[in-house]
């Protein structure tokens, strides 16, 4: 019987491969879930008890998920069903990668949950139509990726965030506040502010979980990158952004004037120490193209040069906070992005 | 605590999502419905265009004669070029026309076949919940405009997105993405040959079969079929979510009597899981055990949360075929059963499991004897010889003659035992059984796309079984 059972496995596997080829052709992502399709398929062909089919089933069920995920994006996409939302993240990507000197080789896959990134496929879990509110999430799962991709200039074996990574936790929490980081270095105070406004449960803002820090200690880490940030470049931009969006946000929540440090260490300083040296170009520079982006959202032109789908995030969230919005608002910034 | 203008923009933002999936529901299924009228209309263009293309042909006929025949005698030079270009005009009309359908033929049958009726109804349900998930966030947002205190606002706005509005958004998702993949053919025609077997077993119109992640019941009757099972030898699988939508819909009053009073050691969830399988084994036969024992259930593994153990599961299912068996005296199906309670035991012996839990007998009499009583559709043992004699041509196609039609209410349910059985002989044949199987299956019960008219569903309006 459990000849029948590897054999549906595999077959399983024959098949989410060919679905995700029919679906979206002969691309990066179809050739890697070949290759992870055929490996376990060979571990299955070797499989004599049931126990070490469990754990390799477990192992199926993960790529055919994440191929299923992969392929309601693109599907969602070719049928409209994403709200003009793919375009933008698509740019959103582009113009982070493009900065950070990595391949773009990140997809996008649906999910109803929590946004997630996979390394299997590189694969940036959303839900079906993000708005722009919520793409700054994109940023911080991206930073997953950039954590594994960068090489460093001078040595392409080293990866200096796996290492930083390492140098401050070596564990999950720890992946989480250079993702963080990341996000809130490259598309900065928006992606805070998406949090606070958007995901942050005041109830639960305290306690970490398993895989997650808690927010609270999130939260400080982002301000004093921020802060940081502006005492480093000598501009009263980021850190304005704290005292006029960030904090008063987090005093709404929590009741706290002042962020604090949570459950740990504030790894903020030796973060930006590694940001600064290895990715400089990807650094949020604010100049005066937040006010273009947000005239040209106002006014329906478009968006003058210079001005990247960080700003247009950034002064998307301006207008929010502003109650300057209006029905259409959210398209016409998902269009200002591409 | 505070956030009131926090929680405000959370609630605009979950009004503003459900609005989307609102709208989204609607254009999705508007889109289906006009490329359904739009490919009737250019049908109804075919069969204008062959009538002009007749008219075309005698005229050119006459022109051919000596003198152009009766055409001769037209003086106006004007009237006789339109004459003379008639016939190559209807041609090439007929032929854009004729490339055309022949271009969205297969999209006409994948959007009919995926039943526009129950994707209605089924829509309805889902803007119908929407709707009332409108109306609960703007009743929060109006406490919350009120001045009503904070904190328990916050708590019955997460209880209320985690509990109510995120399983009405899995479901949009599974629904629109489901509706693509089959729109795409991605399903290889499976849903079609589901929401045929649904019909069956539910009734017309009562259930839309869609490809998901996760095999499920899901809002009112949508039966997703979960990937991998998205091929012909986990059809029988949907057999379950049948059972789920009558047990958790109340719609077999016997059975959920049975259900209200579990045994000793079972949990009102896991008798009701328990009762899906019996009502999987009782509508689709050996069938439905060989799909669960190959593909779901696995011997000694811990159960998952709120499911029974799956030995319990499998017990269920060889009792009620038994069952069935023992009142029929079918010896052959007998055997049948037999050979799968020894599948199973084997697994058992494999793993060095105990065989398990025993169910408790009346508790399973009292399943079968419901199921019984509600008059459904079951799978008749007397069949089992059409299942025998369509194994065989399954498995000698070109060297055996066709066996006599089968009755079309009990063809595919025949079928899909017919396949099991022929697999089970040559299960290195299985490719080949399954390519044959899907053959036979989209025959004559045809396009799956008409046939669940004709069929009658099992509940109610089936006669008692003493009356049959």
């Amino acid at each position: 019987m459990i000849e029948e059972h590897v054999a549906a496995e595999v077959e399983a596997l024959r098949r989410v491969t060919d679905l995700v080829e029919r679906v979206a052709g002969d691309t990066r992502t179809t050739r890697v879930l070949r290759v992870h399709a055929g490996d376990l398929a060979n571990e299955l062909g070797r499989v004599r008890t049931w126990r070490s089919l469990e754990n390799l089933r477990e192992a199926a069920g993960k790529l055919r998920a994440e191929a299923l995920s992969y392929t309601q994006g693109v599907l969602l996409r070719e049928h409209r069903l994403d709200d003009g939302a793919g375009p933008a993240v698509d740019a959103l990507v582009t113009h982070l990668c493009a900065a950070a000197d990595v391949a773009p080789d990140v997809v996008i896959g649906v999910n109803t949950g929590s946004e997630s990134y996979t390394r299997t496929l590189d694969l940036v879990r959303l839900p079906p139509h993000c708005d722009v509110w919520h793409l700054p999430v994109v940023a911080h799962e991206l930073g997953h990726y950039v954590i594994r991709e960068l090489r460093h200039a001078q040595d392409k074996d080293a990866r200096p965030l796996r290492e930083l990574v390492e140098t401050i936790g070596d564990d999950d929490h720890a992946e989480e506040l250079v993702a963080d980081s990341y996000a809130t270095f490259t598309i900065g105070p928006a992606y805070p502010l998406s949090c606070l406004w958007l995901r942050i449960d005041p109830g639960t803002a305290a306690r970490a979980g398993v895989t997650h820090p808690s927010w609270q200690r999130r939260v400080h880490v982002m301000v004093s990158l921020l802060t940081l940030m502006s005492a480093e470049y000598d501009t009263g931009q980021y850190s304005g952004a704290v005292e006029t969006m960030l904090l008063p946000a987090w005093k709404q929540l929590t009741g706290q004037d002042a962020t604090t440090p949570g459950e740990g260490d504030n790894p903020a300083r030796t973060i930006l120490t590694q940001l600064n040296r290895h990715l400089g170009h990807s650094r949020y520079v604010v100049g005066s193209n937040v006010t273009l982006a947000a005239r040209a959202l106002k006014d329906r032109t478009p968006m003058p040069q210079g001005v990247t789908p960080a700003h247009v995030l950034n002064a998307a969230w301006q207008a929010r906070l502003r109650g300057d919005l209006d029905p259409d608002f959210n398209r016409r910034a998902l269009e200002a992005m591409r | 605590m505070n956030g009131r203008d926090i929680l405000m923009t959370r609630l605009d933002t979950l009004l503003e999502d459900l609005e989307k999936v609102k709208e989204a529901i609607a254009s999705t299924a508007d889109k289906r419905k006009h490329i359904a009228a739009a490919l009737d209309s250019l049908h109804a263009a075919r069969v204008e265009s062959r009538a002009i293309l007749y008219t075309a042909m005698v005229v050119e006929a006459e022109l051919e004669t000596r003198d152009k025949g009766e055409l001769g005698a037209i003086k106006n030079e004007m009237l006789m070029t339109g004459i003379t270009n008639l016939p190559r005009h209807a041609n090439k009309v007929f032929a854009e026309i004729e490339n055309v359908m022949e271009l969205l033929e297969p999209v006409r049958d994948r959007i009919i076949a995926a039943a526009i009726d129950s994707q209605h109804a089924l829509q309805s349900a889902l803007e119908t919940d929407c709707a009332e998930l409108i109306g609960a966030a703007e009743d929060l947002r109006d406490k919350l405009v009120a001045g009503d205190p904070l904190a328990p606002l916050w708590t019955e706005y997460l209880e209320f997105v985690d509990n109510r509005a995120r399983p009405v958004f899995d479901a949009y998702v599974d629904f629109i993405s489901g509706l693509a993949v089959r729109d795409s053919d991605l399903d290889g025609s499976i849903c079609a040959i589901s929401d045929h077997l649904m019909t069956r077993l539910l009734g017309q119109h009562e259930a839309l079969s869609l490809p998901a992640r996760e095999a499920a019941l899901s809002m009112h009757a949508i039966i997703k079929l979960g990937f991998p099972e998205w091929g012909i030898w986990s059809v029988p699988l949907a057999a379950r979510e049948a059972g789920a939508s009558l047990v958790r819909h109340a719609k077999a009053r016997k059975l959920v009597r049975v259900l209200a009073t579990p045994p000793e050691g079972l949990a009102v969830e896991e008798a009701e899981r328990l009762a899906e399988d019996a009502v999987g084994a009782f509508m689709l036969g050996p069938a439905y055990a060989r799909a669960m024992f190959t593909f779901r259930l696995r011997p000694g593994w811990p159960a998952q949360p709120g499911m029974p153990d799956d030995r319990l599961r499998a017990q269920i299912i060889l009792a009620i075929l038994r069952m069935q068996g023992d009142e029929d005296r079918q010896d052959d199906f007998s055997d049948e059963v037999a050979k799968l309670s020894a599948l199973w035991k084997n697994a058992l012996t494999d793993l060095c499991t105990e065989p398990g839990p025993e169910l408790d007998e009346a508790f399973v009499k009292g399943v079968h004897t419901a199921l019984r009583s509600e008059r459904m559709r079951d799978f008749s043992t007397a069949n089992w010889s059409h299942v025998t004699e369509w194994a065989s041509h399954l498995l000698n196609r070109r060297g055996s003659d066709t066996p006599a039609p089968l009755i079309e209410a009990d063809r595919v349910v025949t079928l899909l035992n017919a396949g099991w059985l022929a697999r089970r002989m040559a299960p290195e044949l299985a490719d080949d059984i399954a390519d044959s199987l899907m053959e036979l299956i989209k025959q004559n019960g045809g396009s799956m796309a008409s046939s669940p008219r004709n069929v009658r569903p099992s509940i109610a309006q089936t006669p008692p079984r003493g009356a049959r």
